[in-house]
């Protein structure tokens, strides 16, 4: 009986699909966490224009936060939502334009995002 | 094993409660219902760009006591999503698979404890008034 061999790291789709959402997800536990407490708590039913740019503009690196922030959110959220469209099994020949169609979706709402908050930082 | 369309049925529509069925449906439900929040939220971000007066406009839809309601119940998703993503992560990298039950009772004991914590900002916003 041959001796079991430890698994191997094959750089499939899948499995770089696998490490980017667990790599994106535990830098989101780090930037929802610091989000949630800033709007929800810090900022809880005071939110306006004043509040959020003097905040966003107080010298802390709210610019390099948000960089990977809205980048990161979006590859977790459309990641995720491939994966269920993957566990309906849809047919092959469908695959690399559904692909396709969640990669474009991605980076417009990536842009789009981070075009949001621009004005926010100053 | 029992077989028939009965049976089948009842396999299909009541499934077996483990606790991985059930952490595996929530995380699915929250991630699901954030994805589709991603959108609205980074609409009304984008008021931005308009300046200061359309920002503050439509910031102000989200007042009220419904609207705290919903930021509440946007809290407990991504709550339980973030501790039950790094259980997934946990499990995962450590093997821990065996640990399934211990490791949803601590995720589902940190969501309280979060929730319990919010809801002393969010109740009174809930109860308040509508002015």
């Amino acid at each position: 009986m041959e001796p079991a061999q430890p698994p191997r790291w094959t750089s499939t789709p899948g499995t770089v699909s696998w490490l980017l959402q667990r790599v994106s997800g535990l830098f989101l536990a780090y930037a929802l966490a610091v989000h949630l407490w800033a709007v929800h708590v810090v900022d809880s039913g005071r939110l306006s224009w004043d509040v959020v740019t003097m905040r966003l503009q107080d010298g802390s690196s709210w610019s390099v936060y948000y960089a990977l922030f809205v980048p990161a959110v979006v590859l977790h959220a459309l990641n995720g939502m491939w994966g269920i469209v993957l566990d309906f099994d849809p047919p092959r020949r469908l695959r690399p334009t559904l692909r396709a169609v969640f990669w474009l979706g991605g980076l417009a709402l990536m842009v789009y995002g981070y075009m949001g908050i621009r004005p926010l930082l100053g | 094993m029992r077989s028939g369309v009965g049976p089948a049925l009842r396999r299909i529509w009541f499934p077996q409660w483990s606790v991985g069925t059930v952490s595996w449906l929530l995380h699915r439900i929250t991630g699901v219902t954030l994805a589709i929040y991603l959108l609205p939220h980074f609409l009304t971000i984008n008021e931005a760009r308009r300046g200061p007066a359309a920002f503050d406009s439509a910031l102000a839809t989200y007042s009220g006591p419904f609207y705290a309601a919903a930021e509440y119940v946007l809290v407990a998703a991504v709550t339980f999503h973030l501790f039950n993503g790094l259980r997934i992560t946990a499990v995962d990298l450590f093997d821990l698979s065996h640990r399934q039950r211990l490791l949803f009772g601590l995720v589902l004991a940190a969501c309280l404890a979060v929730l319990l914590a919010a809801s002393l900002i969010f109740v009174p916003r809930i109860l308040a008034p509508v002015s």
